[in-house]
């Protein structure tokens, strides 16, 4: 994937937007990560018989080829429930904006490359506004300079970290990273069980 | 040297490496898998040929998607999907050589009963596990948080994460709380004050007088339901009731080690000029018999309150308690306590230990569930199971018209297939009452047990102080 990337962004301007209504429990089961868009938003994208809810943003052109979701506030909060992310990511979604981020939904957002960026809520209510107008949807996401950019709004500078951003563009799996640090852990362990035995296992049964 | 608090002490002494912008490397002592994370990992971990690091600071339980109808025959799972999960973690632990209390092991259970009943998580020690709940185990004093499944991978592959530094807020109650509440009003009352945005981006840690009179599981549901305050982790200094609780606990240090692990423990504390970046202050007097009305865990009401009215709110707040008061069937200005109920559900990782059925038990004692009602008790785990049954309570309950189950997360989430039907409103123990959280379109009042039980009886949310 290539930063920075120009996209369609759809407005889902409900607050505390927790991750059982972005991904239903109904569809924890499933394994398919890739085919999981399926699934998000399932009871507000689709109706009991299965058909496609017209109103519902995702559902709306231009907003059904999205790759940016403006979000309320606090968005992700509930459940640490990474299909929320695998879905957001599998419909297409690389940047989820807000004015506040719940942690573990942030962590899930960087461990999958999807940018999520907080920007101040006068920002959020503009970018919404501008999101909710087919004609002026397109927002620029630039994670290395740390601002999305619009036609009319300019450039908006967002907060994600520095180790954050990096991550993002550089789409480094972490595991290799931390294991780049394995003499600092195995000298943890030692440090660790000798000054506190009680927290080795292992003789039980 | 600096004044810390309980929170930045243990995360000090974890710490293998700094990594700049705030962000340290973490050690891990202890990961609590459920099958429900365990399948995805063990086939991302298969795929890059990366072993478990630490097997003997892992423990498996199968707890989201086992039914928890009777399983002493054939187990009816809700499909292929849920049972290839259960086969999945037994698998995954035989191959990395980690215990795992899967259906038909008498110890399975929620992972947050199971974890703390084994002894596995101990004061001042950072625990994890793909389960936002994992903030109860907080209730030892130790530091511990849920984590999305691609971070149990990292857990497993190096027993470490990557955490930044958090604020910490201090919530203080002081007092005794009243006769006829417990710890889930308490929590209750604490998020419908800050909100659930209000711990994002802190560790709480609970204190003051109502705190320490807490039993273990009052302080297990407390810090419990710190993530719907969007909390980074609650935690509690430990104290007697922690260490009378761990003491002879099978993974808990026993001897030796439990003299040097006992005087270290007593240490473990906030300096006593800490400072907090938030303070808050609770008088206990003040907490009454608490329900949730609507589709967050913060929009709850005393027992004998009424229905907010958005056109008498704030204009930016109108538009979310209409939509709340819509999704639950309910209108502005009704009592609260006159609501009819369809199902009662005693149980989850908040509600379902031993003193919680004891004291929902209390109140069904002699009585009956109202007719046209379905209650079930869901117990934590099995041995939560085998010692209500050594005192009675299953008779209890089921001579009142309960069923009474086998152990799992069950209603919960809904996750194993048992689930409110369309629009059936539920009066539940558990910690989340979003949107479709028991099943699309139920409708789900948050309480504790022995509120849960009442309205059982009464057949409508009612309050519990007139069945005591
Ligand atoms: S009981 Fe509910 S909240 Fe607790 S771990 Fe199970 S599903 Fe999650």
């Amino acid at each position: 994937m290539t930063w920075p990337f120009k996209g369609i962004a759809a407005a889902f301007p409900r607050s505390d937007l927790n991750t059982d209504v972005i991904y239903p429990q109904s569809f924890l089961r499933r394994t398919d990560i890739a085919s999981m868009d399926r699934h998000l938003f399932h009871s507000l994208r689709f109706r009991a018989d299965g058909s496609a809810e017209p109103d519902f943003v995702l559902n709306r052109d231009p907003w059904t080829g999205a790759s940016i979701l403006i979000a309320g506030r606090n968005v992700g909060c509930g459940s640490s429930r990474e299909h929320a992310v695998w879905a957001l990511k599998a419909f297409g979604i690389r940047c989820v904006v807000s004015s506040l981020f719940a942690d573990i939904f942030k962590a899930n957002c960087l461990n999958n490359g999807v940018a999520p960026v907080t920007i101040t809520e006068t920002d959020l209510n503009a970018c919404l506004a501008a999101a909710h107008d087919p004609t002026r949807c397109v927002f620029v996401v630039d994670v290395a300079n740390a601002a999305l950019v619009h036609d009319d709004l300019g450039s908006i500078a967002f907060d994600l970290a520095p180790a954050d951003r990096q991550r993002i563009l550089e789409a480094r799996d972490s595991i290799d990273g931390t294991l780049e640090h394995e003499s600092a852990i195995a000298a943890h362990e030692q440090r660790s069980a000798a000054a506190m035995p009680w927290l080795s296992l292992g003789g039980a049964s | 040297m600096r004044s810390r608090t309980l929170y930045e002490k243990i995360f000090d002494a974890h710490v293998v490496t700094e990594l700049g912008d705030d962000r340290a490397l973490l050690f891990v002592d202890r990961h609590l898998v459920h099958e429900g994370v365990a399948t995805y990992a063990r086939t991302r971990l298969a795929e890059k040929k990366r072993p478990v690091r630490r097997p003997d600071l892992t423990l498996g339980v199968a707890d989201h998607t086992v039914p928890t109808a009777d399983r002493s025959g054939a187990i009816d799972y809700a499909d292929d999907d849920a049972r290839a999960m259960v086969e999945d973690i037994e698998a995954f632990g035989a191959e990395a050589g980690f215990e795992v209390f899967s259906v038909r092991d008498r110890r399975q259970g929620i992972v947050h009963v199971v974890g703390p009943e084994q002894g596995f998580v101990l004061p001042g020690a950072l625990v994890v596990c793909g389960d936002s709940h994992t903030s109860t185990h907080g209730a030892f004093g130790a530091y511990a948080f849920g984590i999305g499944i691609s971070d149990v991978e990292h857990v497993l592959a190096t027993q470490t994460i990557v955490q930044r530094r958090l604020k910490s807020m201090r919530v203080r109650v002081d007092g005794r709380l009243p006769a006829g509440t417990t710890a889930k009003d308490l929590v209750l009352t604490v998020l419908s004050r800050i909100g659930v945005a209000g711990g994002t981006g802190h560790v709480i840690e609970y204190a003051g007088e109502a705190i320490e009179a807490l039993s273990m599981e009052g302080r297990m549901t407390l810090c419990n339901m710190s993530i719907e305050a969007g909390a980074g982790a609650g935690m509690i200094a430990p104290d007697e009731t922690t260490f009378a609780y761990l003491k002879g606990r099978r993974l808990a240090p026993s001897g030796a080690a439990w003299d040097a692990a006992l005087a270290f423990w007593t240490t473990l504390r906030s300096d006593p000029d800490a400072t907090f970046d938030t303070d808050i202050a609770i008088d206990a007097a003040d907490v009454v018999p608490t329900v949730t009305w609507g589709t967050d865990p913060g929009q709850s009401l005393p027992v004998d309150g009424v229905l907010p009215d958005p056109a008498a709110a704030a204009p930016e707040a109108a538009a979310g308690i209409a939509a709340a008061l819509s999704y639950m069937g309910l209108s502005p200005g009704e009592r609260i306590a006159t609501v009819p109920v369809d199902r009662v559900f005693i149980g989850s990782c908040t509600n379902g230990r031993l003193e919680d059925l004891r004291l929902a038990a209390s109140v069904v004692r002699g009585r009956r569930v109202a007719q046209g009602v379905e209650a079930w008790v869901v117990p934590g785990s099995g041995l939560v199971k085998a010692a209500a049954e050594a005192e009675g309570l299953d008779t209890v309950f089921r001579e009142a018209g309960f069923a009474w189950r086998e152990a799992g997360c069950s209603m919960c989430l809904a996750m194993n297939g048992e689930a409110l039907k369309p629009g059936e409103r539920c009066a539940s123990t558990s910690n989340r009452n979003f949107e479709g959280r028991q099943g699309e379109g139920g409708r789900t009042h948050l309480m504790a047990p022995a509120m849960a039980a009442a309205a059982a009886i009464a057949g409508r949310i009612t309050d519990v102080r007139d069945y005591l």
